[in-house]
């Protein structure tokens, strides 16, 4: 049997691929003891080339997918952060107990004006402390940081008498400013409290 | 970097929440002393049908820098009322009693923050109440009585 390419010379190898007979020079040992032709063998080649390619890029894919599924220490550090921000922002915006509930809708206006009196007697006494041993030239200026009422409901300081005293041992005199005939009209000062009726209607 | 970024906002965002956890912490104080102090009153009403300080119409206070109001009120609050008031924690004490024309008899307590900060979630900064001979203990909003003085 002769080559398949050299009329002339003798067969000594068959292509592994196409059966063709070859003579030495026409046969590739693609793999040991494996022969095959020219045209087998390149494409052979070019086939193992192009699987190796597509082997690379799926271990390559399973590799970056394998990483996208193991976290690391940055996504760990990423969780607590959020975390933390989280629950810090939570404090700041919503953390506490809010006041105990407020139950003065059970004082009357008559009783409201006798337990405020007492109360802006209080805030006369730590404006006192903070301000130097003074008391206010104007019950408006206790608020709002010594008296906790808003800005705008300022007009209900008119309810009260207030004065200066000269004499800095008696410091201040606070009372109603209306008080009804027959009432006891109570007098705050610095030393204490004095009491009197009220024998004529109050202005 | 972007490391250094998160740091830096936590950091950042660390320190308002510290100041309002603080803050917080001291409301929680002013409502746990404003119990004890009621319950105290209650006690001493029992034992002398009056509520203290004693006579009637007199002040305790108690500020936050130490200073008492008449001096020695701190023990005397303790002695009276079995209640130890901390200092330096930014609450000023105010303890008045008053006898009403109808022998009614009253205590008003107010804890304020000093200088004023919110103590609650509700953004208060003060803590007032009033408790009578029958034993009812009403929390005052200084805000909501003047706007019924006002009506």
């Amino acid at each position: 049997m002769h080559c398949k390419y050299h009329a002339d010379r003798d067969a000594v190898y068959f292509c592994a691929s196409c059966n063709a007979p070859l003579c030495t020079n026409c046969a590739e040992e693609v793999q040991p003891g494996t022969y095959a032709c020219f045209q087998c063998a390149m494409l052979q080649t070019v086939t193992s080339v192009g699987s190796n390619i597509l082997e690379r890029k799926e271990v390559a894919l399973e590799k970056e997918a394998r990483k996208r599924k193991t976290w690391g220490a940055f996504h760990y550090f990423l969780v607590v952060c959020t975390v933390l921000l989280l629950s810090m922002w939570g404090v700041i915006l919503f953390g506490g107990k809010p006041a105990p509930e407020r139950t003065a809708t059970m004082i009357d206006k008559n009783k409201a004006g006798r337990v405020l009196l007492f109360l802006v007697n209080g805030s006369i006494k730590r404006f006192a402390h903070y301000e130097g041993n003074r008391y206010p030239e104007r019950l408006a200026d206790l608020v709002p940081k010594y008296l906790h009422v808003k800005k705008n409901q300022r007009s209900f300081l008119a309810e009260f008498r207030y004065a200066r005293d000269p004499d800095p041992k008696i410091g201040y005199r606070l009372s109603l400013a209306r008080v009804k005939t027959g009432e006891m009209n109570i007098t705050l000062t610095a030393v204490g409290v004095k009491y009197a009726i009220r024998e004529e209607e109050g202005p | 970097m972007i490391t250094v970024l998160i740091l830096g906002v936590l950091s950042v965002t660390a320190v308002p929440f510290y100041h309002v956890w603080l803050q917080r912490a001291y409301g929680t104080e002013a409502a746990l002393m404003m119990k004890q102090i009621m319950e105290g009153q209650i006690g001493y009403y029992l034992a002398n049908d009056e509520f203290f300080p004693s006579p009637s119409e007199s002040t305790v206070e108690v500020y936050q820098d130490g200073t008492e109001n008449p001096t020695g009120a701190l023990s005397d609050i303790k002695e009276a009322l079995h209640v130890v008031i901390p200092t330096g924690h930014h609450l000023d004490y105010w303890i008045m009693t008053h006898t009403t024309a109808k022998k009614e008899k009253w205590c008003f307590v107010t804890i304020d923050s000093s200088p004023p900060f919110e103590l609650f979630s509700n953004g208060d900064s003060y803590l007032c109440a009033m408790i009578d001979g029958q034993g009812n203990v009403q929390y005052l909003d200084q805000s909501e009585l003047a706007a019924k003085l006002a009506e």
